[in-house]
């Protein structure tokens, strides 16, 4: 305490006198001066309160004038390998677009302004010296998404599509009675599918791409939080080759009742890309939050994904976070359709469930 | 390279042998009351209307003919000294100057005038703001920053609101080379770039080139930045400081052998972190309190001179600088913290009168740590850069008539790109990536300051550098020649050429000075940068000499400009190269710039006209040239600093610019994605730097008030950010809304475009003494 009362006496001999109960020894400004220095200084720090006191808000509205706007096909096709579980056919590939117009900020949108409607879209691969060219068919869904109710940006939405067999709907099989077997769609490693787009309005897009092989998930293990009593994963799985390679791995709640939704959020937990540049050619490994409960059955589907999708995502996702962030950097869309923006790739996958007990 | 050395050495030498026979005075000229060497300051023959300028130590040499001569010594912001010499033989002679603070106000008049010296030099682009000034004018948050006060000069654009990046006549923020007694600073900035790694206690004097580089600097396409520490004060003990609203200073310093040995440490330390903490403290008993987390920065910077002898001067100075952001809630643990390390060993020696050794040993590390556990979990990841140089400069004053300079560096870099470690603690994890790269650049340079004539005087000179990674050696001339031709007695003509090169390259497309920004290295993929500068201009007084007015117009070609990819995956990547895209730019403008120095009112008005372009092929046709954000046509700067009298002054700065460009969106697309997971609405970017911002303008003032304890000095610095509380642009983006349409479906209702400010109007004040 002694030291304390000590180091303040110090401290007021550093501090100059209160100009106001005791006069400045004379250096140069008359006694008028130092009352006008008080005076000056109150009215610095009332005349600076009070401004803050109103100061408006940090954003405001103002009127952009961005460059012009063309529109342009936007595109979104996919093939893939069916659900082994769901489809027991082989080598099967499924073709889901979706197709549409980029839009100006400025300009009301709707659905038939948003959707590029009765446009002819064809996938087609070589094979055995043939070509096999498959017409997608427009608006036929193939997901479990409430056409009367469509909610274009809260729920999957595909207007154009390419059937396998069957498909499962909800928890009911659709079998497509005017697909045969000529119509199906193979895939194996290394075979190159084009798309091919006309809108019949002047545009048109194509793009290529090649099958992947795919890769299996060796383990999926969890580690327990007793903080918060919660787990994460950890997911292994070799690596598809010694060249650089890409995935996607995402991981959801299968068992989430619509009162867990609410109160967990999204069943789907994560959704990640990464490549092997770490650790090339060995066995990979991806570990994540703690965001599961015990009893959760929770699955883990991996994607073996081309650089063109991966760097497509990149960018996707740049773009989305570059608005509003002034640390963000902008990017345009890696897109690989000549006449379009976006991407045409494979999606070759598999998937293990796991259950935490 | 050894050979063109030589060559170089041999033509700038040969003829001056003949000069032998002439008398020289040379010695220090130092400041009276600290015994500090004054760089820049003149030493004036007036029978022959030349003379010299001290070098960076204080040091001058004038070689005459016999005879009886008067000498006049000047620097800015000290009184000036006359003195009368009868010249027989070689005299060493020091002369001590008095601050012109320590006189009355009517005597500054009599100050120096340094518009006379920028008339007669052969120098361009390059400006010097005394730190008295600098500690006058008004300030964010009540931090002197020296990396701001460049801000306020013409042909140097601020970086984002408040922060201390810059960009000069169109060059990049990597392109300033930043020296901290003779190391490069990779990273200059505290917290994010708000403040600057400089404390302003500490610092003696900076200067910055901006165009014109004499031939000892090199390594940076666009400006050079050199800071000296101060040396300690060799007569007596003083300690000064500050306590400001996010900080506190202390600097102590003194003789430690009088007249021989002195020395200097200074600290300076944020202080938000022991209330935030002391709060944490108190909410510990709350399990749902989640608590701030910890975040400071400090300095300390300590310097240490022994004179052995008239000839031999030593030197050791350091700095340290750290940031620390740290979040501890059990189990989660994260902590960030980054920072510089500089140590620099000179030692000067005198060859003779006429021949100055400045030999310089360096080191300087940046490095970064982010270091995060989560239960049984670590992870880290980091990146540095490390350097050791040594540097040989010599100065040779043959006669009034030549200032050679010529001399050679090396320096050796560890670039540590990318450290990655994660690790469990019951082994079912382990990781680590550590992809370190090394890289060495020399060169060697001489030139020459030569008085052709009385009008005519020209600085001719070369820099020779090279650059090596993993044995392949970059090798590129770098000519620099400057003329300046007077015409009448108060005004000078002035032309520069330059060439530069840059081995390293700055990793960031964050549009701000981020901490974990990386430094690169020139590699076979990634070519040196280079750029060519021509400048010309004028130099006049005017209203009796106390108004300095320069004119400066130049162009500037570059080449080998490194940017990214767009969507570029910076942050973790071992393999960076394939991120860069390589293009080239160009730059031209005029800046004018009206000083006055001297009097009650000091100050300057700065206005600048400016443009700069790049291009880089793999851009989306048809934009691959595009303006960089920095491209700003008019700025406009005034600052003034009024003593009104002893013990009050005030200031002001003034900063007008055409808006900054950014990035805006052409259009958006709806995607969909393989699920639901990803967003919708997806902005379309097409050409870079497509948008014009709003114009930038900011008032500051401040007020000085000094008082007069019974013993030392204090005064209170108020500062007013902002004044005019005007919204400046930080940046813009739009806002969506969205409404369900007829059957259910979300669409985008409505865009609105949002301007975001960063600061309003900010007061603080600083309460800084000296005893």
């Amino acid at each position: 305490m002694k030291f304390k009362i000590n180091t303040f006496i110090r401290f007021r001999q550093l501090l100059p006198p209160n100009p106001l109960k005791k006069p400045l020894r004379p250096s140069g400004t008359s006694p008028k001066n130092r009352g006008g220095v008080a005076l000056l200084a109150s009215i610095f720090f009332i005349g600076t309160m009070l401004i803050i006191s109103s100061c408006r808000k940090l954003q405001q509205e103002i009127p952009l004038n961005l460059p012009p706007f063309k529109s342009q096909l936007a595109v979104e096709c996919y093939l893939g390998n069916p659900d082994p579980t769901e489809c027991a056919l082989n080598n099967l590939v499924g073709v889901q677009a979706a197709i549409s117009n980029t839009q100006d900020y400025f300009a009301p949108v709707n659905l038939n302004s948003l959707q590029v409607k009765g446009a002819d879209v064809t996938v087609s691969y070589d094979s055995a010296g043939k070509t096999y060219t498959f017409r997608l068919d427009e608006n036929l869904l193939i997901n479990n998404c409430d056409t009367s109710n469509i909610k274009l940006f809260n729920y999957k939405y595909f207007n154009y599509s390419f059937s396998l067999d069957s498909v499962k709907i909800g928890t009911t099989y659709i079998h497509y009675p005017n697909i045969t077997t000529k119509k199906r769609m193979f895939f194996h490693t290394g075979l190159v599918y084009t798309l091919s787009i006309d809108d019949h309005n002047g545009r048109v897009a194509t793009s290529t791409t090649q099958w992947l092989d795919t890769v299996s998930i060796n383990s999926i293990s969890t580690t327990f939080s007793a903080r918060d009593t919660t787990y994460n994963l950890i997911v292994k799985w070799n690596d598809a080759s010694y060249n650089l390679d890409y995935y996607r791995m995402q991981a959801r709640i299968l068992n989430m009742d619509s009162a867990s939704v609410v109160k967990r959020g999204h069943p789907l937990k994560q959704d990640v890309t990464f490549t092997d540049a770490i650790n090339n050619g060995g066995e990979l490994v991806i570990g994540g939050p703690y965001r599961y409960k015990q009893g959760d059955s929770i699955e883990v589907k991996m994607f073996h994904i081309r650089k063109e999708y991966y760097d497509y995502l990149r960018t996707v996702g740049a773009a989305v976070n570059s608005l509003g962030n002034p640390f963000g950097q902008p990017a345009t869309i890696a897109s690989n359709v000549t006449g379009g923006l976006g991407i045409f790739t494979v999606l070759p996958w598999t998937k293990k469930i796991i259950v935490i007990k | 390279m050894k050979k063109y050395f030589l060559i170089a050495i041999l033509l700038l030498t040969c003829h001056y042998i003949h000069a032998q026979d002439k008398i020289t005075i040379s010695g220090y000229v130092r400041d009276k009351s600290s015994g500090e060497n004054l760089t820049g300051a003149a030493v004036s023959v007036v029978e022959t209307k030349n003379g010299a300028i001290t070098n960076d130590f204080g040091y001058y040499s004038i070689t005459l003919p016999a005879g009886y001569y008067h000498l006049k010594i000047s620097y800015i912001g000290f009184m000036e000294e006359k003195d009368s010499l009868k010249l027989a033989k070689n005299i060493r002679k020091d002369y001590l100057l008095s601050s012109s603070s320590d006189k009355q106000l009517n005597e500054v008049t009599d100050n120096a005038n340094s518009g006379r010296q920028q008339v007669e030099k052969t120098q361009m682009g390059k400006i010097e703001v005394s730190m008295e000034d600098v500690k006058k004018l008004p300030v964010l948050f009540g931090e002197v920053d020296i990396l701001k006060t460049l801000q306020l000069l013409p042909g140097v654009q601020g970086g984002s609101e408040g922060t201390t990046g810059f960009y000069v006549r169109g060059g990049g923020p990597d392109q300033n080379l930043i020296l901290l007694d003779g190391a490069t600073v990779y990273n200059a900035s505290h917290l994010f770039g708000f403040f600057s790694v400089f404390n302003g206690d500490a610092v003696k004097n900076f200067e910055l080139y901006k165009g014109g580089y004499p031939a000892n600097y090199g390594g940076r396409l666009s400006s050079v930045i050199d800071v000296n520490l101060k040396e300690g004060n060799s007569n007596k003990f003083s300690t000064e400081g500050g306590i400001g609203l996010i900080s506190s200073r202390l600097l102590f310093q003194g003789p430690l052998i009088k007249n021989k040995c002195s020395f200097i440490i200074s600290a300076r330390r944020t202080y938000v972190d022991l209330f935030t903490k002391a709060y944490n403290k108190s909410q510990a008993s709350d399990p749902t309190y989640n608590p701030i987390p910890d975040y400071y920065f400090y300095d300390l910077n300590a310097k240490i001179n022994y004179t052995i002898d008239s000839s031999n001067r030593l030197y050791l100075s350091g700095y340290f600088g750290r940031d620390v952001f740290g979040y501890n809630r059990s189990p989660f643990n994260f902590s960030f913290d980054w920072g510089n390390a500089t140590g620099t060993a000179r030692w000067n020696h005198l060859f003779g009168p006429k021949l100055f050794l400045n030999s310089t040993a360096t080191y300087t590390n940046y490095q970064y740590t982010i270091g995060s556990t989560a239960d049984i979990f670590s992870f880290s990841v980091g990146s540095s850069i490390q350097d050791w140089a040594l540097k040989e400069e010599f100065d040779y004053t043959p006669n009034v008539a030549h200032a050679i300079k010529f001399g050679g560096d090396f320096t050796y870099h560890t670039f540590g790109v990318g450290r990655f470690q994660l690790n469990s603690s019951d082994n079912s994890l382990n990781f680590h990536n550590n992809n370190t790269l090394f890289g060495a650049d020399e060169a060697i340079y001489a030139s020459d300051d030569w008085q052709v004539s009385e009008p005519l005087k020209i600085n001719y000179g070369a820099r020779l550098s090279a650059f090596n990674y993993k044995g392949n050696n970059s090798v590129n001339p770098e000519p620099r020649v400057a003329a300046r031709y007077k015409l009448g007695d108060v005004t000078s003509w002035k032309l520069s050429y330059t060439r530069m090169s840059q081995y390293v390259h700055l990793v960031s497309n964050s549009g701000a000075s981020l901490p974990t920004d990386v430094w690169y290295p020139t590699t076979r993929i990634v070519k040196p940068q280079k750029a060519d500068q021509i400048a010309t201009g004028f130099t006049t007084l005017i209203f009796g000499d106390k108004i300095t007015v320069t004119d400066e117009v130049y162009y500037k070609w570059l080449y080998n400009q490194v940017d990214f990819k767009d969507g570029a995956q910076l942050f973790l990547n071992p393999n960076l190269e394939q991120e860069f895209i390589f293009g080239k730019g160009w730059s031209y403008g005029n800046e004018l710039l009206i000083q006055k120095s001297e009097g009650r009112l000091t100050g300057w008005i700065g206005y600048t006209l400016a443009w700069s372009y790049r291009h880089f092929d793999s851009l989306l046709a048809p934009y691959q040239t595009i303006k960089p954000k920095y491209d700003v046509r008019n700025d406009i700067k005034v600052v003034a600093i009024y003593e009104i009298n002893k013990r009050l002054s005030f200031s002001m700065s003034f900063i007008y610019n055409t808006g900054t460009l950014t990035t805006m969106p052409i259009g958006y697309a709806a995607v969909q994605g393989i699920d639901y997971s990803r967003n919708n609405i997806v902005p379309v970017y097409q050409e870079r730097d497509n948008y014009r911002m709003p114009y930038y303008m900011r008032l500051d003032l401040g007020l000085v008030w000094k008082f007069h304890p019974k013993w030392g000095s204090s005064d209170l610095s108020f500062s007013i950010y902002n004044a005019l509380n005007r919204r400046n642009p930080y940046f813009i983006y739009i806002e969506t809304t969205y409404a369900k349409q007829p059957g259910g479906l979300t669409l985008p209702a409505q865009n609105t475009g949002q301007l975001v400010s960063l600061f309003p109007i900010i007061p603080s004040v600083t309460y800084n003494f000296k005893f």
